[in-house]
């Protein structure tokens, strides 16, 4: 299994509440999809969220409803971040 | 008897239960159908939808189990392939819709005034199909009859022209209902 890739996302996106993004990471350099890895009051969670780059989206929820809605919200930002980076690694 | 393959990456909706056991269900089983709701589970990220997702395709089906996953897979912790036989006709209860077929029957007059037609150059389509790795061809200026002053723009991309682009790209059929464990008839570990 091939190590995977990372972007840091620390202080390049801004926290929801508890809610602090680390970084993005994806083991096939092809992949329409990267996992944004985050922590819960300072705990980094399990499973992370799925960022789909072809419709710039998040497709999981975290929290409750506005928590959730704020974080698909960061979708866009995170994509720049993701994007520039791949496309610069090849 | 069609086969079809749902791929279920590690941590999402269907990754906790044997889908042998449990069959398949919807994330939103009470939910409406529309074309608008088949056209939003393709071409956007809705994933509170009544349809279930499969492929005609192990690749495709492959490809969506490893790459979205919540977790990285690995052989202690897969992802998922299964293999759906769904005869013809579908078990009650249970409706396989073409995706294709469904928009493209929305759309089959071609003198309406707003189509789903682009009005790019021939490498537009590869724009829609992927749009990372070609999405030069999505921002590509319509090109419009010399000296019709036309407005520089790109071209014109609907969400029926995106639905079926990814849904013949990822050989995707839409399945409404539940499907009856009996009908999954294998597992493959993905990482």
């Amino acid at each position: 299994m091939a190590e995977p890739n990372s972007v840091d996302l620390h202080g390049k996106i801004s926290d929801i509440g508890a809610v602090h993004f680390l970084r993005a990471e994806w083991q096939n350099p092809q992949s329409r999809f990267v996992l944004i890895r985050y922590a819960v009051d300072a705990k980094e969670e399990r499973y992370g969220l799925r960022l789909d780059l072809d419709k710039k989206a998040i497709l999981d929820d975290v929290g409750d409803a506005a928590t959730a809605r704020a974080v698909k919200e960061r979708a866009q930002d995170i994509w720049k971040i993701v994007v520039d980076v791949r496309f610069r690694r090849g | 008897m069609p086969r079809f393959y749902k791929g279920v990456g590690v941590g999402t909706f269907l990754h906790g239960t044997d889908l042998r056991v449990s069959g398949i269900s919807p994330r939103s089983p009470g939910a409406s159908y529309t074309v608008n709701v088949a056209m939003q589970h393709i071409a956007r990220a809705t994933t509170n939808s009544p349809c279930i997702s499969m492929s005609r395709s192990y690749g495709v089906a492959e490809m969506y189990a490893r790459d979205a996953s919540r977790a990285f897979p690995t052989a202690a912790n897969p992802a998922f392939v299964y293999e759906v036989d769904i005869p013809d006709p579908p078990p009650p209860g249970v409706t396989v819709l073409d995706p294709v077929i469904e928009v493209a029957a929305q759309n089959a007059n071609p003198l309406i005034s707003i189509s789903y037609h682009h009005d790019g150059d021939m490498n537009f389509l590869l724009g829609v199909a992927n749009p990372i790795g070609m999405g030069a061809h999505l921002t590509a200026p319509a090109k419009q009859p010399g000296g019709s002053g036309g407005t520089r723009r790109a071209p014109n991309l609907t969400i029926e022209l995106e639905t079926f682009v990814r849904a013949l790209r990822d050989a995707e059929v839409l399945v409404l209902g539940p499907v009856p464990a009996a009908r999954v008839i294998n597992r493959h570990d993905v990482y």
